[in-house]
Protein backbone atom coordinates (compact mmCIF):
# COMPACT_ATOMS: atom_id res chain seq x y z
CA UNK A 1 0.00 0.00 0.00
CA UNK A 2 2.85 2.25 0.84
CA UNK A 3 4.58 0.97 -2.19
CA UNK A 4 7.29 4.08 -2.94
CA UNK A 5 7.91 4.04 -7.07
CA UNK A 6 12.00 3.95 -7.54
CA UNK A 7 13.50 5.62 -10.43
CA UNK A 8 16.73 4.77 -11.19
CA UNK A 9 18.94 7.61 -13.03
CA UNK A 10 20.87 7.38 -16.27
CA UNK A 11 22.28 10.65 -16.43
CA UNK A 12 23.82 10.94 -20.03
CA UNK A 13 26.74 13.05 -21.52
CA UNK A 14 28.43 13.00 -25.04
CA UNK A 15 26.49 10.18 -25.25
CA UNK A 16 27.93 8.44 -22.20
CA UNK A 17 26.32 7.58 -18.90
CA UNK A 18 28.39 10.16 -16.82
CA UNK A 19 27.99 7.07 -13.85
CA UNK A 20 29.61 3.83 -14.45
CA UNK A 21 27.18 1.06 -13.45
CA UNK A 22 28.96 -1.58 -11.37
CA UNK A 23 29.45 -4.67 -12.89
CA UNK A 24 28.32 -3.74 -16.24
CA UNK A 25 30.06 -5.79 -19.31
CA UNK A 26 31.34 -3.35 -21.56
CA UNK A 27 31.00 0.16 -19.29
CA UNK A 28 34.58 -0.01 -18.37
CA UNK A 29 35.93 3.05 -17.89
CA UNK A 30 35.14 6.19 -16.60
CA UNK A 31 31.88 6.12 -18.79
CA UNK A 32 29.66 3.84 -19.48
CA UNK A 33 26.88 2.81 -22.25
CA UNK A 34 23.32 4.51 -21.12
CA UNK A 35 21.84 1.68 -22.44
CA UNK A 36 23.47 -0.56 -20.79
CA UNK A 37 22.89 1.25 -17.71
CA UNK A 38 19.78 1.29 -18.31
CA UNK A 39 19.21 -2.29 -19.02
CA UNK A 40 20.91 -3.54 -16.07
CA UNK A 41 18.57 -1.57 -14.18
CA UNK A 42 15.50 -2.64 -15.46
CA UNK A 43 17.05 -6.47 -14.99
CA UNK A 44 17.59 -5.39 -11.67
CA UNK A 45 13.67 -5.13 -11.16
CA UNK A 46 12.71 -1.52 -12.04
CA UNK A 47 9.31 -0.45 -13.10
CA UNK A 48 10.63 3.19 -13.97
CA UNK A 49 13.51 4.43 -15.32
CA UNK A 50 14.59 8.55 -14.78
CA UNK A 51 16.84 9.46 -17.74
CA UNK A 52 18.84 12.72 -18.05
CA UNK A 53 20.21 15.05 -20.86
CA UNK A 54 22.97 16.61 -18.80
CA UNK A 55 24.24 18.50 -21.92
CA UNK A 56 20.78 19.81 -22.51
CA UNK A 57 19.60 20.68 -19.43
CA UNK A 58 22.96 22.86 -19.21
CA UNK A 59 22.33 23.93 -22.28
CA UNK A 60 25.55 22.66 -24.18
CA UNK A 61 24.46 19.80 -26.37
CA UNK A 62 22.19 17.47 -27.03
CA UNK A 63 21.82 13.58 -27.06
CA UNK A 64 18.22 13.64 -28.09
CA UNK A 65 19.01 10.84 -30.64
CA UNK A 66 20.17 8.29 -27.77
CA UNK A 67 17.96 9.02 -25.39
CA UNK A 68 15.17 8.15 -27.52
CA UNK A 69 16.59 4.94 -28.64
CA UNK A 70 17.14 4.28 -24.66
CA UNK A 71 13.45 4.60 -24.22
CA UNK A 72 12.73 2.54 -27.71
CA UNK A 73 14.74 -0.38 -26.16
CA UNK A 74 13.90 -0.48 -22.77
CA UNK A 75 10.65 -2.22 -21.03
CA UNK A 76 10.69 0.59 -18.24
CA UNK A 77 8.43 3.84 -18.22
CA UNK A 78 10.82 6.55 -18.86
CA UNK A 79 10.60 9.81 -17.08
CA UNK A 80 12.52 12.09 -19.60
CA UNK A 81 14.52 14.91 -17.78
CA UNK A 82 17.09 17.42 -19.40
CA UNK A 83 16.57 21.03 -21.19
CA UNK A 84 12.61 20.76 -21.96
CA UNK A 85 11.91 24.00 -22.10
CA UNK A 86 10.17 25.14 -25.48
CA UNK A 87 8.10 22.86 -27.43
CA UNK A 88 10.82 22.37 -29.64
CA UNK A 89 12.60 20.31 -27.09
CA UNK A 90 9.14 19.45 -25.65
CA UNK A 91 7.40 17.77 -28.44
CA UNK A 92 11.14 15.91 -29.15
CA UNK A 93 10.56 14.33 -25.89
CA UNK A 94 7.22 13.50 -25.92
CA UNK A 95 8.05 11.99 -29.37
CA UNK A 96 10.28 9.22 -28.09
CA UNK A 97 7.41 7.56 -26.10
CA UNK A 98 8.44 7.94 -22.57
CA UNK A 99 5.57 8.25 -19.97
CA UNK A 100 6.80 11.74 -19.25
CA UNK A 101 8.84 14.60 -19.09
CA UNK A 102 10.15 16.93 -16.88
CA UNK A 103 10.11 20.21 -17.29
CA UNK A 104 13.02 21.95 -15.91
CA UNK A 105 12.66 24.55 -13.46
CA UNK A 106 14.44 26.83 -15.88
CA UNK A 107 11.23 26.35 -18.28
CA UNK A 108 9.20 28.85 -15.13
CA UNK A 109 11.11 31.60 -16.06
CA UNK A 110 8.29 31.43 -18.99
CA UNK A 111 4.64 31.08 -16.90
CA UNK A 112 2.49 30.81 -20.14
CA UNK A 113 4.38 28.41 -21.81
CA UNK A 114 4.61 26.24 -18.59
CA UNK A 115 0.52 26.86 -18.45
CA UNK A 116 0.46 26.02 -21.98
CA UNK A 117 2.13 23.03 -21.50
CA UNK A 118 0.58 21.73 -18.63
CA UNK A 119 -2.75 22.40 -20.37
CA UNK A 120 -1.97 20.31 -23.10
CA UNK A 121 -0.48 17.28 -21.99
CA UNK A 122 -1.73 16.71 -18.26
CA UNK A 123 -0.07 13.82 -16.24
CA UNK A 124 2.60 13.51 -19.12
CA UNK A 125 4.37 16.29 -17.76
CA UNK A 126 6.04 16.47 -14.24
CA UNK A 127 7.73 19.67 -13.28
CA UNK A 128 10.73 19.99 -11.80
CA UNK A 129 11.24 22.15 -8.71
CA UNK A 130 14.77 22.34 -7.73
CA UNK A 131 15.05 24.20 -4.42
CA UNK A 132 18.07 25.61 -2.35
CA UNK A 133 16.41 26.88 0.86
CA UNK A 134 12.79 28.30 -0.02
CA UNK A 135 13.95 29.77 -3.76
CA UNK A 136 13.56 27.65 -6.41
CA UNK A 137 17.37 27.57 -8.37
CA UNK A 138 17.14 28.23 -11.95
CA UNK A 139 19.43 27.58 -15.11
CA UNK A 140 22.26 25.12 -14.21
CA UNK A 141 21.70 25.76 -10.69
CA UNK A 142 23.33 28.90 -10.36
CA UNK A 143 20.94 31.42 -11.23
CA UNK A 144 18.03 31.98 -8.39
CA UNK A 145 14.37 31.78 -9.39
CA UNK A 146 10.98 32.94 -7.81
CA UNK A 147 9.85 31.73 -4.61
CA UNK A 148 8.85 28.07 -4.42
CA UNK A 149 5.47 28.54 -2.32
CA UNK A 150 4.26 30.93 -4.51
CA UNK A 151 5.10 29.22 -7.96
CA UNK A 152 3.86 25.96 -5.73
CA UNK A 153 0.69 27.52 -5.61
CA UNK A 154 0.73 29.53 -9.42
CA UNK A 155 0.99 25.19 -10.63
CA UNK A 156 -1.47 23.60 -8.23
CA UNK A 157 -3.61 26.19 -9.81
CA UNK A 158 -2.91 25.56 -13.15
CA UNK A 159 -3.57 21.88 -12.85
CA UNK A 160 0.01 20.65 -12.70
CA UNK A 161 -0.17 16.84 -12.37
CA UNK A 162 2.97 15.76 -10.64
CA UNK A 163 6.14 17.70 -9.24
CA UNK A 164 9.86 16.45 -9.11
CA UNK A 165 11.26 17.80 -5.75
CA UNK A 166 15.47 18.19 -5.79
CA UNK A 167 17.02 20.00 -2.81
CA UNK A 168 20.09 20.95 -4.88
CA UNK A 169 22.11 21.65 -2.25
CA UNK A 170 21.82 17.64 -1.60
CA UNK A 171 21.74 16.27 -4.73
CA UNK A 172 24.65 14.06 -5.25
CA UNK A 173 25.93 14.32 -1.97
CA UNK A 174 25.18 11.09 -0.41
CA UNK A 175 24.04 13.06 2.40
CA UNK A 176 20.19 12.42 3.20
CA UNK A 177 17.18 13.42 1.61
CA UNK A 178 15.44 16.88 2.52
CA UNK A 179 12.68 15.44 4.46
CA UNK A 180 11.37 18.59 5.65
CA UNK A 181 11.31 19.99 2.80
CA UNK A 182 8.93 17.24 0.85
CA UNK A 183 7.11 17.08 4.21
CA UNK A 184 6.79 21.31 3.11
CA UNK A 185 6.08 20.74 -0.58
CA UNK A 186 3.47 17.76 -0.35
CA UNK A 187 1.06 19.66 2.50
CA UNK A 188 1.68 22.42 -0.10
CA UNK A 189 0.82 19.89 -3.61
CA UNK A 190 -2.68 19.76 -4.59
CA UNK A 191 -0.85 16.54 -6.76
CA UNK A 192 1.99 13.93 -6.08
CA UNK A 193 5.22 14.32 -5.51
CA UNK A 194 8.61 12.62 -6.74
CA UNK A 195 11.58 13.09 -4.40
CA UNK A 196 14.58 13.68 -5.88
CA UNK A 197 18.38 13.56 -4.43
CA UNK A 198 20.30 12.97 -1.36
CA UNK A 199 19.47 9.55 -1.29
CA UNK A 200 22.54 7.69 0.73
CA UNK A 201 20.84 4.50 2.38
CA UNK A 202 18.64 2.21 2.60
CA UNK A 203 17.49 4.21 6.00
CA UNK A 204 17.04 7.31 3.56
CA UNK A 205 14.74 5.37 1.34
CA UNK A 206 12.69 4.27 4.51
CA UNK A 207 12.58 7.71 5.22
CA UNK A 208 11.30 8.65 1.91
CA UNK A 209 8.49 5.82 1.72
CA UNK A 210 7.47 7.12 5.22
CA UNK A 211 6.21 10.19 3.28
CA UNK A 212 4.08 8.08 1.05
CA UNK A 213 1.15 8.93 2.86
CA UNK A 214 1.91 12.52 2.78
CA UNK A 215 1.77 12.23 -1.32
CA UNK A 216 5.32 11.39 -2.21
CA UNK A 217 5.34 9.18 -4.87
CA UNK A 218 8.18 8.13 -6.24
CA UNK A 219 12.17 8.69 -5.34
CA UNK A 220 14.73 8.88 -8.20
CA UNK A 221 18.01 7.29 -6.97
CA UNK A 222 21.62 7.84 -8.79
CA UNK A 223 24.56 8.51 -7.03
CA UNK A 224 23.93 5.87 -4.23
CA UNK A 225 23.15 3.28 -6.63
CA UNK A 226 26.45 4.24 -8.70
CA UNK A 227 28.89 4.44 -5.44
CA UNK A 228 27.29 1.45 -4.24
CA UNK A 229 25.55 2.26 -1.18
CA UNK A 230 23.13 -0.73 -1.87
CA UNK A 231 21.70 -2.44 -5.13
CA UNK A 232 18.59 -1.62 -6.69
CA UNK A 233 17.28 -5.00 -6.07
CA UNK A 234 18.13 -4.52 -2.40
CA UNK A 235 16.01 -0.81 -2.30
CA UNK A 236 13.41 -2.81 -4.29
CA UNK A 237 12.94 -5.04 -1.57
CA UNK A 238 13.36 -2.30 1.23
CA UNK A 239 10.18 0.13 -0.36
CA UNK A 240 7.97 -2.88 -1.43
CA UNK A 241 8.22 -4.64 2.82
CA UNK B 1 -21.48 31.00 5.17
CA UNK B 2 -18.09 29.96 5.48
CA UNK B 3 -18.60 25.79 5.79
CA UNK B 4 -16.40 24.58 8.74
CA UNK B 5 -14.95 21.61 8.76
CA UNK B 6 -12.93 19.10 10.88
CA UNK B 7 -10.74 16.88 9.15
CA UNK B 8 -10.68 13.85 11.30
CA UNK B 9 -7.02 13.20 12.96
CA UNK B 10 -6.83 9.77 14.01
CA UNK B 11 -3.22 9.15 13.26
CA UNK B 12 -3.66 8.27 9.38
CA UNK B 13 -3.44 9.66 6.49
CA UNK B 14 -2.84 12.81 4.20
CA UNK B 15 -4.12 15.86 6.72
CA UNK B 16 -2.57 19.27 6.10
CA UNK B 17 -3.09 18.20 2.22
CA UNK B 18 -6.61 17.76 2.54
CA UNK B 19 -6.90 20.78 5.06
CA UNK B 20 -5.10 22.82 2.28
CA UNK B 21 -6.76 21.61 -0.45
CA UNK B 22 -10.53 22.08 1.50
CA UNK B 23 -9.44 25.91 2.63
CA UNK B 24 -8.53 26.47 -1.29
CA UNK B 25 -11.92 26.20 -2.02
CA UNK B 26 -13.50 27.87 0.30
CA UNK B 27 -14.17 25.89 4.11
CA UNK B 28 -12.81 27.25 7.22
CA UNK B 29 -10.77 23.39 8.47
CA UNK B 30 -9.66 22.30 11.95
CA UNK B 31 -7.69 19.03 12.06
CA UNK B 32 -8.78 17.31 15.34
CA UNK B 33 -9.80 14.39 17.12
CA UNK B 34 -12.30 16.02 19.10
CA UNK B 35 -15.48 14.26 19.25
CA UNK B 36 -17.43 17.27 19.86
CA UNK B 37 -16.26 19.39 17.28
CA UNK B 38 -16.17 16.63 14.89
CA UNK B 39 -19.80 15.45 15.44
CA UNK B 40 -20.61 19.84 15.48
CA UNK B 41 -18.88 20.84 12.16
CA UNK B 42 -21.13 20.92 9.08
CA UNK B 43 -18.80 18.54 7.24
CA UNK B 44 -16.55 15.46 8.72
CA UNK B 45 -13.54 14.16 6.43
CA UNK B 46 -12.13 10.89 7.31
CA UNK B 47 -8.63 10.61 5.57
CA UNK B 48 -7.22 7.62 5.47
CA UNK B 49 -3.88 5.78 4.28
CA UNK B 50 -2.03 2.15 4.73
CA UNK B 51 -3.76 -0.97 5.66
CA UNK B 52 -7.63 -1.18 6.33
CA UNK B 53 -6.75 -3.13 9.58
CA UNK B 54 -4.78 -0.02 11.31
CA UNK B 55 -6.97 2.12 9.56
CA UNK B 56 -9.90 0.68 11.20
CA UNK B 57 -8.19 0.03 15.20
CA UNK B 58 -6.82 3.98 14.75
CA UNK B 59 -10.69 4.77 14.33
CA UNK B 60 -12.08 2.64 17.17
CA UNK B 61 -9.16 4.13 19.27
CA UNK B 62 -10.85 7.95 18.74
CA UNK B 63 -14.03 6.80 18.51
CA UNK B 64 -14.30 7.42 15.09
CA UNK B 65 -16.36 5.08 14.04
CA UNK B 66 -19.65 5.84 16.28
CA UNK B 67 -18.90 9.23 15.01
CA UNK B 68 -19.40 8.31 11.44
CA UNK B 69 -22.47 6.48 12.60
CA UNK B 70 -24.06 9.10 15.06
CA UNK B 71 -23.51 11.95 12.46
CA UNK B 72 -25.42 9.58 9.72
CA UNK B 73 -28.47 9.32 12.41
CA UNK B 74 -27.70 13.20 12.64
CA UNK B 75 -28.03 13.61 8.78
CA UNK B 76 -24.52 15.30 8.65
CA UNK B 77 -22.53 15.34 5.78
CA UNK B 78 -19.26 13.05 5.67
CA UNK B 79 -16.24 12.28 3.38
CA UNK B 80 -14.26 9.89 3.48
CA UNK B 81 -10.90 9.72 1.16
CA UNK B 82 -8.98 6.87 0.27
CA UNK B 83 -9.04 3.99 3.39
CA UNK B 84 -11.18 6.75 4.78
CA UNK B 85 -13.67 5.20 2.23
CA UNK B 86 -12.98 1.74 2.48
CA UNK B 87 -13.70 1.39 6.20
CA UNK B 88 -17.10 2.90 5.47
CA UNK B 89 -17.91 -0.65 4.29
CA UNK B 90 -18.70 -3.75 6.11
CA UNK B 91 -15.33 -4.93 5.82
CA UNK B 92 -12.49 -5.05 4.31
CA UNK B 93 -10.03 -8.03 3.32
CA UNK B 94 -6.40 -7.76 3.21
CA UNK B 95 -3.79 -10.37 3.09
CA UNK B 96 -6.52 -13.03 3.75
CA UNK B 97 -7.26 -11.24 7.00
CA UNK B 98 -10.80 -10.24 7.76
CA UNK B 99 -11.80 -6.73 9.29
CA UNK B 100 -14.39 -5.17 10.52
CA UNK B 101 -15.33 -1.80 9.10
CA UNK B 102 -17.65 0.70 10.01
CA UNK B 103 -20.40 -0.72 8.28
CA UNK B 104 -22.19 2.30 6.81
CA UNK B 105 -22.37 0.96 3.99
CA UNK B 106 -23.01 -2.97 2.69
CA UNK B 107 -19.96 -4.52 0.85
CA UNK B 108 -16.24 -5.99 1.26
CA UNK B 109 -13.75 -4.31 0.21
CA UNK B 110 -10.86 -6.56 -1.51
CA UNK B 111 -7.71 -7.03 -3.63
CA UNK B 112 -8.13 -5.54 -6.82
CA UNK B 113 -7.35 -8.09 -9.81
CA UNK B 114 -4.85 -6.28 -11.64
CA UNK B 115 -1.07 -7.18 -12.79
CA UNK B 116 0.16 -4.32 -11.42
CA UNK B 117 -0.57 -3.28 -7.77
CA UNK B 118 -0.98 -0.74 -6.21
CA UNK B 119 -2.48 1.68 -8.76
CA UNK B 120 -0.68 4.38 -8.78
CA UNK B 121 -1.35 7.45 -10.82
CA UNK B 122 -3.60 9.25 -12.79
CA UNK B 123 -6.91 7.57 -13.68
CA UNK B 124 -10.39 8.43 -15.12
CA UNK B 125 -13.71 8.05 -13.63
CA UNK B 126 -16.54 7.01 -14.99
CA UNK B 127 -19.08 9.32 -13.13
CA UNK B 128 -22.73 8.04 -11.59
CA UNK B 129 -25.53 9.28 -13.15
CA UNK B 130 -26.78 12.30 -10.66
CA UNK B 131 -23.65 12.41 -8.67
CA UNK B 132 -22.75 15.04 -6.86
CA UNK B 133 -19.59 15.33 -6.21
CA UNK B 134 -19.25 14.82 -10.14
CA UNK B 135 -21.70 17.80 -11.00
CA UNK B 136 -19.92 19.78 -13.63
CA UNK B 137 -16.81 17.67 -14.06
CA UNK B 138 -15.75 16.68 -17.67
CA UNK B 139 -16.10 13.42 -18.71
CA UNK B 140 -12.46 12.24 -19.12
CA UNK B 141 -11.23 14.75 -16.01
CA UNK B 142 -8.58 12.41 -14.14
CA UNK B 143 -8.07 11.92 -10.31
CA UNK B 144 -5.21 10.26 -8.57
CA UNK B 145 -5.73 6.99 -7.33
CA UNK B 146 -2.82 5.34 -4.91
CA UNK B 147 -4.04 1.80 -3.60
CA UNK B 148 -4.29 -1.74 -4.25
CA UNK B 149 -7.78 -2.30 -2.37
CA UNK B 150 -11.06 -1.16 -2.95
CA UNK B 151 -15.17 -2.24 -3.46
CA UNK B 152 -14.92 -4.07 -6.78
CA UNK B 153 -17.66 -3.49 -8.83
CA UNK B 154 -18.18 -7.14 -8.88
CA UNK B 155 -19.06 -6.86 -4.96
CA UNK B 156 -21.37 -3.76 -5.12
CA UNK B 157 -24.60 -4.79 -6.07
CA UNK B 158 -26.27 -5.06 -2.46
CA UNK B 159 -24.59 -1.64 -2.18
CA UNK B 160 -25.69 -0.24 -5.72
CA UNK B 161 -29.15 -1.99 -5.11
CA UNK B 162 -29.49 0.42 -1.77
CA UNK B 163 -29.51 3.15 -3.75
CA UNK B 164 -25.96 4.61 -3.91
CA UNK B 165 -24.35 6.28 -6.54
CA UNK B 166 -20.99 4.27 -7.79
CA UNK B 167 -18.74 6.24 -9.80
CA UNK B 168 -16.18 3.84 -11.37
CA UNK B 169 -12.62 3.41 -12.78
CA UNK B 170 -10.83 0.87 -14.23
CA UNK B 171 -7.61 -0.89 -13.52
CA UNK B 172 -7.69 -4.10 -13.93
CA UNK B 173 -11.01 -4.34 -13.14
CA UNK B 174 -13.83 -1.96 -12.25
CA UNK B 175 -14.62 -0.89 -9.10
CA UNK B 176 -15.91 1.84 -6.95
CA UNK B 177 -13.75 5.24 -7.55
CA UNK B 178 -16.71 7.15 -5.51
CA UNK B 179 -19.93 6.49 -3.67
CA UNK B 180 -22.42 8.88 -2.89
CA UNK B 181 -25.58 7.84 -0.28
CA UNK B 182 -27.52 10.32 1.66
CA UNK B 183 -25.40 12.22 3.59
CA UNK B 184 -22.42 10.06 3.13
CA UNK B 185 -19.81 10.34 0.25
CA UNK B 186 -16.53 8.97 -0.01
CA UNK B 187 -13.45 8.90 -2.99
CA UNK B 188 -10.97 5.98 -3.48
CA UNK B 189 -8.79 8.10 -5.11
CA UNK B 190 -7.14 11.60 -3.24
CA UNK B 191 -8.69 14.57 -4.58
CA UNK B 192 -6.49 16.49 -2.46
CA UNK B 193 -3.46 15.18 -4.44
CA UNK B 194 -5.88 15.67 -7.82
CA UNK B 195 -5.15 19.06 -8.35
CA UNK B 196 -8.19 21.36 -10.24
CA UNK B 197 -10.50 18.35 -10.54
CA UNK B 198 -9.91 17.27 -6.92
CA UNK B 199 -10.77 20.38 -5.72
CA UNK B 200 -14.03 21.11 -8.40
CA UNK B 201 -14.92 17.79 -6.66
CA UNK B 202 -14.25 19.37 -3.08
CA UNK B 203 -16.30 22.15 -3.93
CA UNK B 204 -18.94 20.03 -5.01
CA UNK B 205 -18.60 18.68 -1.67
CA UNK B 206 -18.86 21.73 0.27
CA UNK B 207 -21.99 22.59 -1.71
CA UNK B 208 -24.10 19.77 0.12
CA UNK B 209 -22.64 20.72 3.73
Amino acid sequence: MSTLVLLPAVDVTEGHAVQLVQGVAGSGGRYGDPLDAALAWQRAGASWLHLVDLDAAFGRGSNADLLAEVVRKVDMAVELSGGIRDDESLNRALGTGCARVNIGTAALENPDWVRSVIARHGDRVAVGLDVRGTRLAARGWTAEGGELYETLDRLNAEGCARYVVTDVLKDGMLRGPNLALLRDVCARASAPVIASGGVSSLADLRAIASLVPLGVEGAIVGTALYEGAFTLADALAEVAS
Amino acid sequence: MTPRVVVLDYGSGNLRSAQRALERVGARVEVTADADRSLDCDGLVVPGVGAFAACMAGLRAVGGDKLVTRRLELGRPVLGICVGMQVLFAAGVEHGVWTEGCGAWPGTVERLDAGVLPHMGWNTVTAAPGSVLFAGIAPGTRFYFVHSYALRSSAAGEFAASGALISLAEHGEWFAAAAERGVLSATQFHPEKSGDAGAALLANWLEIV
